[in-house]
């Protein structure tokens, strides 16, 4: 079996899917922003993937290296606030903090 | 690429160097609790007005057509210009307000003044983006700098607690337009707008993949610009924020995001089929439009929060503005142009409102719901004042800012004729519901009494605060009385983009 | 610079007319700003006086003027331009129309200014000196709005009244009904006003001016008709929300007689004048405007009759006399609707006004407080009553001329449904004022009635002034008629005027016999005193009154609070309950947020992929 672009961002919306589920369901913040690097990291497949059978350019290569940068970056500051939280509430619970709603 | 061509990123440049600068001047500061404090709010101030005039310059110098290896990437042109005054005014207005507010309540620490410089830059840079990278990059360097503005107060849960939600829904919306994107690349063998606008134009793209594309980028956009059903981070991250930072993402954050949204829209995605009133996102945009108005309004009427009422008040307006691009089809620059005043006139509307609550209380004492506004019109009218000016430019009561800019928006959907009528009746009926809310404020200043044993609001003292609302209420009713000239400069940017 | 055809430049405008605009406006900013000034209260009234005093003369010379030049003049100033092409102007129109109504403005507000220093005396001096600043305020809106060259400034004047009516109802803030009677005028208002704003649109949309003159196509004078008199439905208070104006009795009275009486309620009447070319060619809107005009007239009539409190009566009585004005508007019959403006806002203050003072003798709006006051308040009971008489259409009187040329408008219209809802009207009307009277200043006095004094100078004095308009209005119609560009005759003999006549005097003797039976008998009437007291006479008085009209009086009275009411007040209480509904969907949890970004996300998909 030949592997066409097709499988390549079929399995890129499974990962990216699995990470969204993953945030939707699981209730701890570090696992939520694992999911999230997931889905990221479904995007960077997509990317690579795509510029695999548009060889005209390196766009999607590029794109796929500033999203890892910015992805850090993200989890730098993700991170910085959850410990945030955890310091005030003792807790990493994402359905601990309902203190501002309706 | 020579010297030359830098000039055409000067304001941007400004305001990175500005950044980096105040970084530098607050860490050699002298600390301690008698140490003369810098004044970084007026420092950086200087930087935002100096960045603004830079655009200023670049609009009056006539050519606006930058290199290839910049327009590539970030656009050159009036409509960005527009904007990068109005991201830097807006900005401007929330580091005065943070110049009186942080001192006031005992959290000045230099950080602050980077960070919001840092995030207009990444604001400034998505609104000139042409290409999905510095969408993404422009997107991602406002969003880290607000998230952790808003968790500024490092003391309290609901600071905490709002930046948590705002990180965590913003991430998942980014990676969902950023799936968008890589979609969009894999349909047309592009990332920049200007090629996937051609590529969607000759009809080789692969419709299929580029509708999905098109409707995760608008999920991830729609998110920015609070739209309902994706609003909902909005009212917790503006309440547990301290009151300049939400003014700063009320205004700055939500100009950058519209800007990036029309840009989209007309430079990539203007072809017959996917902007057919009908079938293509107009349609969709009407719906979310219709929905944004209708919860935002109807949430705001029942809060008992003054902040919280103005956060729904904020996705309210983000409904109106998403009439004129409904009209955006047919109507052309004259919707951009709507577009355009109604982000400048909000902008100067919101600063004065926010402002005002500022001033209203102070260390302690501040003023939050409306229980603690309760009064103060009679115990302090001057303090009152702006307040209902503000109120007035945000309902849209003739001659303030606010009145000509819903009567631009909704007439642009007129003239659009068709099926777009009924979204301007659906907005003037729904904009009824804010006179409600934004007179009860007026209500509660003027006609109540606090209550017995009540802790009353005592208005703060700050020049900062005071400049703000001068200057705010200067253009509320400069671009209420005359708005000639804003339309014609705001005209005369979207003739280019269009 | 580019100027409407046919307009000149503002500098060359007389120098009256910058004087009634902007004599109040200045006396308003002077207010605002210097607080200190304000705050004491008397020199802050005087302030405004002499900007009112400035202004009516003003008001005179142009129409003197006005009467010696005749036509019509526009003075303009750009004021926005778009593109080079000019959109908004800010001006001045001087015409038949906008001098008459200019005068009728600046006396009443006068008048009405010169009662308060009397009837506003207990205030504070801070209160006091506010009460004045709004008066200014209210001026220079109301004059803005008379002045307009087109519809875009008229909206601003209409738009700033809306807010110092809403100001001045509320000027009792202690009060929790003031304050919420003024937000329920400002909000239903509002609401109305959208349709203007509509109109606006609409109006560029298709003409790219605000004028009301511009050409236009007979669907597009139709659409833009009909949403101005949406907005005229809530500013004047016709049915279904005319609501909002008894609740507007809540401010104070001099207010009441002011803008919810004489001037501001009928701006809406004032705008279908300005209008007239739209509405002109737009006969399905004035189909409309007659129906609900007389149905309006009718309905707050029989309302009227059934009222304790002077002032609702009062209220009841205004929303169907501008009933009878939009009414003779949408027969075609521009200058009756006009002329009848203004001979009702010369009695219609008189009449609030000296039941303001009346009020102010027995510290109380209930009839049932009142009673024989004409022998206490001579001055006050025969104003009242002249102004009472003008109103039901005595002959001789204004009100009867001008009641009489919206009569012969609508005659034959629609199978003579209006034309008789109208008569009908006008009996009631003579019927209730007639109980008013009789209660008030006839028999013996009730509660604090017995020791009320005649009211002082400043409150009598305006009282006198109205009262001459009030009675010799209707003799200069015909001059009028010739400044509005129509031609009046008058004719005293006829079916109409002779009906309307009767039909006056026997509301006037059906509420004597009711009410004033027994009180009022001198010897020469003891005739007449032993027919009324025949069984006949009563039988008549027993079904036609208590078993009839009463009747239904009560059954429109509880249409008007539970269905009328109640719709409005469904509304508002839906559009809470659908805040509380969302409030439960902001659960807090940040894992829901997503779940609705998700759904919505999934619902977008969905729709793009479906064919």
């Amino acid at each position: 079996m030949e592997l066409g672009l097709g499988h390549f961002i079929g399995l890129a919306s499974l990962l990216f899917g699995i990470g969204a589920v993953g945030f939707l369901v699981r209730r701890n913040l570090l696992i939520q922003l694992m999911s999230i690097e997931l889905m990221l990291n479904a995007v960077n497949l997509t990317l690579i993937a795509i510029n695999r059978w548009m060889p005209g350019n390196h766009a999607g290569q590029v794109f796929a290296f500033f999203n890892i940068a910015i992805a850090a970056a993200g989890a730098a500051v993700g991170l910085a606030i959850v410990i945030s939280v955890f310091r005030l509430k003792k807790s990493v619970q994402s359905d601990s903090v309902d203190l501002l709603k309706h | 690429m020579t010297a030359a061509d830098m000039l055409y990123l000067a304001p941007l440049l400004c305001l990175v160097a500005g950044g980096l600068a105040i970084m530098l001047v607050d860490a050699f500061a002298p600390k301690g609790p008698n140490a003369q404090r810098a004044e970084l709010a007026t420092l950086t101030t200087v930087v935002l007005v100096a960045a603004a005039g830079l655009s200023v310059a670049l609009w009056m110098k006539g050519s606006t057509r930058g290199p290839e290896w910049i327009t590539s990437y970030l656009a050159t042109d009036r409509v960005a210009l527009f904007f990068d005054v109005v991201i830097c005014g807006g900005t401007a207005f929330a580091v005065l307000l943070a110049g009186g507010y942080l001192r006031e309540h005992e959290m000045e620490r230099g950080e602050f003044y980077p960070l919001v410089l840092f995030s207009a830059f990444g604001a400034i840079v998505l609104a000139r983006s042409t290409d999905m990278l510095t969408v993404f990059i422009g997107l991602e360097t406002m969003s880290l700098g607000v998230y952790s503005l808003v968790a500024f107060r490092r003391t309290s849960p609901r600071s905490a607690e709002g930046a948590l939600k705002y990180f965590l829904l913003g991430s998942f919306a980014a990676a969902i337009l950023l799936f968008g994107a890589a979609l969009l690349y894999g349909a047309t063998g592009h990332t920049d707008l200007a090629g996937i606008g051609a590529a969607v134009k000759s009809g080789h793209a692969d419709t299929r993949l580029t509708v999905i594309g098109l409707l995760l980028l608008l999920v991830g956009l729609a998110f920015k610009v609070s739209a309902v059903p994706f609003h909902q981070w909005t009212p917790d991250a503006y309440e547990g924020a301290i009151t300049p930072v939400t003014a700063f993402m009320s205004v700055a954050v939500k100009t950058a995001a519209f800007a990036v949204l029309l840009r989209v829209l007309v430079v990539a995605f203007s072809d017959p089929l996917t902007a057919s009133v009908s079938t293509g996102w107009p349609a969709v945009f009407a719906a979310l439009a219709a929905l944004t108005m209708v919860v935002g309004n109807l949430a705001a009427a029942v809060q008992t929060s003054v902040k919280r009422m103005l956060a729904y008040s904020s996705i309210a307006h983000a409904g109106y503005i998403l009439v004129a691009f409904v009209a955006l089809p047919s109507q052309g620059e004259s919707a951009v142009t709507a577009v355009l005043f109604y982000l400048a006139a909000y902008t100067v509307s919101n600063a004065l409102a926010f402002g005002s609550l500022i001033l209203i209380g102070s260390r302690g004492r501040e003023a939050v719901s409306y229980d603690d506004l309760a009064g103060i019109g009679r115990r302090n009218p001057l303090v009152a004042l702006p307040f209902i000016l503000g109120m007035l430019s945000l309902m849209g009561f003739p001659p303030t800012a606010g009145f000509f800019a819903k009567y631009y928006v909704f007439s642009v959907a007129v003239q659009a004729g068709g099926g777009m009528v009924w979204l301007a009746v659906l907005g003037v009926l729904s904009s009824v519901i804010g006179a409600y809310y934004y007179l009860r404020v007026v209500v509660f200043m003027f006609m109540k009494e606090p209550k017995e044993g009540q802790t009353i609001a005592v208005p703060m003292k700050s020049g900062y605060v005071v400049i703000a609302l001068i200057l705010s209420a200067y253009f509320v009713l400069r671009m209420g009385l005359a708005p000639g000239a804003y339309l014609e400069w705001a005209l005369e940017a979207a003739k280019r983009l269009v | 610079m580019s100027l409407p055809v046919g307009a000149l430049p503002l500098e060359a405008a007389p120098i009256p007319a910058f004087v009634a605009l902007f004599a109040p406006a200045v006396a308003a900013l002077v207010l605002a700003a210097a607080p200190a000034l304000r705050r004491r209260g008397a020199p802050a009234s005087w302030v405004t006086l002499t900007a009112s005093l400035l202004a009516t003369a003003a008001a005179v010379t142009l129409l003197v003027t006005q009467l010696r030049e005749g036509g019509s003049h526009v003075w303009m100033a750009s004021w926005l331009q778009i593109n080079g092409a000019g959109v908004g102007d800010f001006g001045v129109r001087l015409d038949g129309v906008s001098a008459t109504m200019l005068l009728v403005v600046c006396v009443v507000a006068t008048c009405v200014q010169v009662f308060s220093l009397g009837y506003m005396h207990d205030e504070k001096p801070p209160a006091f000196g506010r009460y004045f600043a709004y008066h200014a305020l209210f001026l220079f809106s109301m004059n803005l709005l008379v002045l307009a060259p087109d519809l875009l400034q008229l909206f601003a004047g209409w738009e700033l009244v809306g807010a110092t009516s809403y100001l001045l109802i509320g000027f009792y803030y202690q009060k929790p009904s003031a304050g919420q009677a003024a937000l329920k005028a400002f909000w239903i208002t509002k609401l109305a006003d959208m349709g203007f704003l509509m109109a606006l649109m609409v109006l560029y949309k298709t003409t790219g001016t605000f004028r009301w003159d511009a050409a236009v196509t007979a669907a597009t004078a139709t659409t833009v008709s009909g949403l101005l008199f949406f907005a005229v439905v809530g500013k004047s208070a016709q049915f279904p929300l005319h609501i909002w104006l008894p609740d507007a009795m809540e401010g104070p009275t001099p207010v009441s007689a002011l803008l919810h009486a004489a001037t501001m309620v009928a701006a809406g009447v004032f705008l279908i004048v300005r209008a007239n070319p739209l509405f002109a060619h737009a006969p399905a809107t004035r189909d409309v405007m007659l129906l609900v005009g007389s149905g309006t007239a009718l309905f707050a009539a029989c309302l009227a009759l059934v009222q304790t409190d002077i002032k609702k009566v009062l209220a009841y009585s205004t929303c169907s006399q501008l009933g009878y004005m939009v009414a003779a508007l949408g027969a075609g019959s521009v200058f009756g609707g006009f002329f009848h403006l203004a001979t009702h806002a010369f009695f219609k203050a008189l009449l609030f006004l000296a039941a303001g003072s009346v009020i102010h003798a027995v510290h109380s709006n209930e009839l049932a407080d009142m009673g024989g006051l004409r022998r206490r308040m001579p001055v006050t009971a025969t104003t009242f009553i002249i102004g009472a008489m003008s109103l039901a259409g005595i002959p001789g009187l204004a009100g009867f001329f001008s009641k009489d040329l919206v009569l012969a408008s609508v005659e034959g219209r629609y199978g003579w449904v209006p034309f008789g809802a109208l008569m009908a009207t006008a009996f009631l009307t003579a019927f209730y004022m007639g109980r008013v009277v009789f209660l008030a200043f006839f028999g013996e006095a009730r509660g604090h009635a017995g020791h009320a004094h005649e009211s002082g100078g400043s409150l009598l004095v305006p009282l006198l002034v109205l009262t001459v308009p009030s009675v010799a209005l209707g003799w200069v119609a015909a001059p009028l008629a010739h400044l509005s560009g129509a031609t009046y005759e008058l004719h005293l003999v006829g079916v109409v005027p002779i009906l309307a006549a009767s039909l006056g005097l026997g509301g006037f003797a059906l509420a004597w016999v009711v009410y004033g039976r027994g009180t009022l008998v001198v010897s020469a009437l003891a005739p007449l005193e032993r027919l009324v007291a025949t069984r006949a006479v009563n039988r008549v008085y027993e079904v036609g009154y208590r078993r009839v009209l009463l009747v239904v009086a009560d059954v429109l009275g509880w249409i008007d609070r539970y269905l009328i009411d109640g719709l409005m007040n469904f509304l508002g209480w839906s559009a809470v309950a659908g805040g509380r509904a969302l409030r439960r969907v902001q659960t807090g949890n940040a894992q829901d947020y997503v779940f609705a970004v998700v759904l919505g996300a999934i619902a977008l998909a969905a729709w793009g992929l479906l064919p």
